[in-house]
């Protein structure tokens, strides 16, 4: 009887919590939607490189954050995904719409040849050969004809004034990160995404309950090198220009882990507190920073890896397991390693 | 009838230590098999190779007359081999019932299905008011509770279990013994339960094997094995069948036990 009751109290408070995260999660794109034609351009170029990078941590999170694989060759995937458009729409004259869908096929193939012989190693051994081959594909970029070599690719422009421009560029990033945040949340709620964390905590044991961990490690790598490929797309034509030091830089791939970690690891919500928080906090003290005497007019570009070090070291101490790791505990879930 | 088990004289090595020497054994279908033996003696090892995550040096095992060689751990899960851990394995950050679906992760089963065959569970072993809570959270105790309702979501036809009792406390134990033998004698289920003490296993099997330094030194009835002058002399006497109801030589065996020091599984 009491059970009975419980039950469905229970049932009733989940009900509710789906509803309100329904509405806020509305309220909050349609704020979005109308940001978008409401400030100024500097602040849309902006918010345009949060939703990217959301979109490139949502991608990293499906198997460096759930499955605890550390992956540094997010960039690879990018860059990939912006050569591709690149090559396909100078060289070969696909539409540029249609380079996007297949730079992100281009980048998940890749991911194929490169992941399957990866993800047979663990730990540290995996990432340390995610980074060589960051390094392999940005020497071979570099050197091939058909990229251009060092001195890029120009991409073509498109035929609106500058501000519509940034719109158009704001929109279809906003449309994808919140493909992504969905795709995130999905998995995260599935039995695909609770195997991945029973890989992550600890892979022996799965694998023995029946869990495939490489084909299910290989799809995670698949489904982010896709969101990452699309990514790098959409960048190239935004930027215009695509060059293997800018476009494979490692930054990216160092970036997108930080701002993960930041926000909390192996959550959808991570990477949508992390990266603004990352990127809004550089660019406000950056702003700042102009103010003062010493820098002149010019910051130099290490600053942000200076501010993003800082926060790294903050959220290290005071809240190890990413902002959302805090929300968690004030909800009164514990978490242990 | 066709055993589920055959097992044909299975080596293993690590470097100079005999994990395994020239083991054989048979299991029939739904009856449980006990494996006693010392700390180091290979029980774990045998349940690894059994499960496919040791490959043998040599010798054969079969499972439902298949030869089990090329087969990775999770297809032998697929196939119905199930397990649970020495010290108790669960998924830390997943809630009771997401550790439940995991296995089920490439099962065609419907969503609401699987969770009704946890919930059901869960229910067996009384966890159900745990379902959303962290596992982390579970005492050691039901730790094992879960693990051992999570080998059953495949509908097992094997289950192996290291040392399901080890540091549980009598009343989880007594559940576990239960529903042990509810699974065995409702679903037909096989087991090979591996423990230190013998009067644990006394109601269970109907066969014990004892290992010592890799090899079976005996098998038999609880009794028989309990009674065996070589299994006498590889727990320094102690722990017999008769002499472990007296708790002083009981307490005194264990403790020498843990302080052999086997490997952490
Ligand atoms: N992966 C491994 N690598 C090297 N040696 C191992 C490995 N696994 C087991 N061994 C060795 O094989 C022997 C048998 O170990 P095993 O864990 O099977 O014993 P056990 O009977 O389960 O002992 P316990 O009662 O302490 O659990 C030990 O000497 C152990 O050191
Ligand atoms: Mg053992």
């Amino acid at each position: 009887m009491s059970s009975v009751l419980l039950e469905r109290g229970r049932a009733r408070t989940r009900w509710r919590r789906w509803l309100y995260g329904g509405l806020g999660a509305a309220a909050a794109v349609g704020l979005l939607a109308v940001l978008g034609v409401l400030i100024p351009l500097d602040w849309v170029t902006t918010l345009s490189a949060v939703f990217m990078y959301i979109l490139l941590a949502e991608g990293w999170n499906i198997l460096g954050g759930y499955a605890g694989y550390l992956n540094f060759g997010m960039v690879t995937f990018f860059g990939v995904g912006a050569y591709t458009a690149g090559v396909l729409c100078t060289q070969y004259n696909v539409h540029p719409l249609l380079t996007i869908p297949l730079a992100g096929i281009m980048a998940t193939v890749v991911a194929l040849l490169v992941g399957v012989p990866a993800l047979r190693l663990r730990g540290v051994y995996f990432a340390i050969l995610t980074l060589i081959i960051s390094f392999l594909t940005q020497v071979l970029v570099t050197n091939l004809d058909i990229t251009g070599g060092a001195s890029g690719i120009y991409m073509p422009s498109l035929p609106f004034d500058p501000f519509t421009n940034e719109q158009i560029f704001y929109y279809a990033f906003l449309g994808l990160m919140l493909l992504a945040v969905l795709l995130a949340f999905i998995i995260e709620h599935s039995r695909f995404g609770y195997a991945l964390v029973a890989i992550r905590e600890d892979e022996d044991p799965a694998e023995i309950l029946g869990v495939r961990t490489t084909w299910l490690k290989t799809q995670a790598l698949l489904l982010g090198a896709f969101l990452a490929g699309v990514a790098g797309a959409i960048y190239a034509f935004h930027t215009s220009y695509i060059e293997p030091q800018g476009t494979f830089s490692l930054d990216i791939s160092i970036d997108v882990v930080l701002m993960s970690l930041v926000g909390g690891l192996g959550t959808w919500q991570g990477p949508v507190i992390g990266v603004p928080l990352m990127l809004v906090t550089a660019q406000v003290l950056r702003i700042l920073a102009g103010e003062l005497p010493f820098f002149g007019s010019t910051i130099p570009p290490e600053f942000d890896r200076v501010v993003f070090g800082i926060i790294l070291i903050l959220v290290a101490l005071l809240a190890p397991y990413g902002v959302m790791g805090l929300v968690r505990r004030v909800r009164g879930r514990r978490l242990t390693v | 009838m066709e055993p589920v088990l055959q097992v044909d004289s299975l080596s293993k090595r690590f470097g100079s230590i005999v994990a395994l020497e020239r083991v054989s054994f048979a299991l029939e279908a739904g009856t449980i098999l006990g494996l006693i033996g010392p700390n180091g003696s290979g029980k774990t090892t045998l349940l690894n190779t059994l499960n496919g995550l040791y490959r043998p040096d040599s010798g054969e095992i079969r499972y439902l007359g298949r030869p089990t060689r090329n087969l990775r751990p999770h297809q032998l899960a697929l196939l119905g081999i199930s397990r649970t851990f020495q010290n108790a394995r669960v998924f830390h950050t997943l809630t009771v019932s997401q550790n439940m679906l995991v296995p089920l992760v490439h099962a065609r089963v419907h969503g609401a299905e699987a969770q009704e065959r946890a919930r059901q569970l869960l229910t067996f072993v009384g966890l159900e008011r745990y379902q959303a809570l962290p596992a982390s959270e579970l005492s050691g105790g039901q730790q094992k509770l879960l693990e051992f309702a999570r080998a059953l979501m495949t509908e097992p036809r094997l289950v192996l279990m290291d040392e399901p009792f080890g540091g549980v406390h009598p009343e989880i134990k007594a559940l576990l013994l239960e529903r042990i033998r509810e699974a065995q004698q409702e679903r037909q289920v096989s087991f090979i339960i591996v423990s230190h003490e013998i009067p644990d296993l006394l109601s269970l099997a109907r066969t014990i094997i004892c290992m010592s330094y890799g090899r079976i030194i005996a098998r038999g009835s609880p009794q028989e094995v309990s009674e065996h002058p070589d299994v006498i002399a590889a727990y320094l006497g102690h722990a017999g069948g008769q002499a472990q109801t007296s708790p002083s030589s009981s307490v005194s065996s264990s403790s020498y036990f843990e302080q052999a020091g086997g490997h952490p599984s």
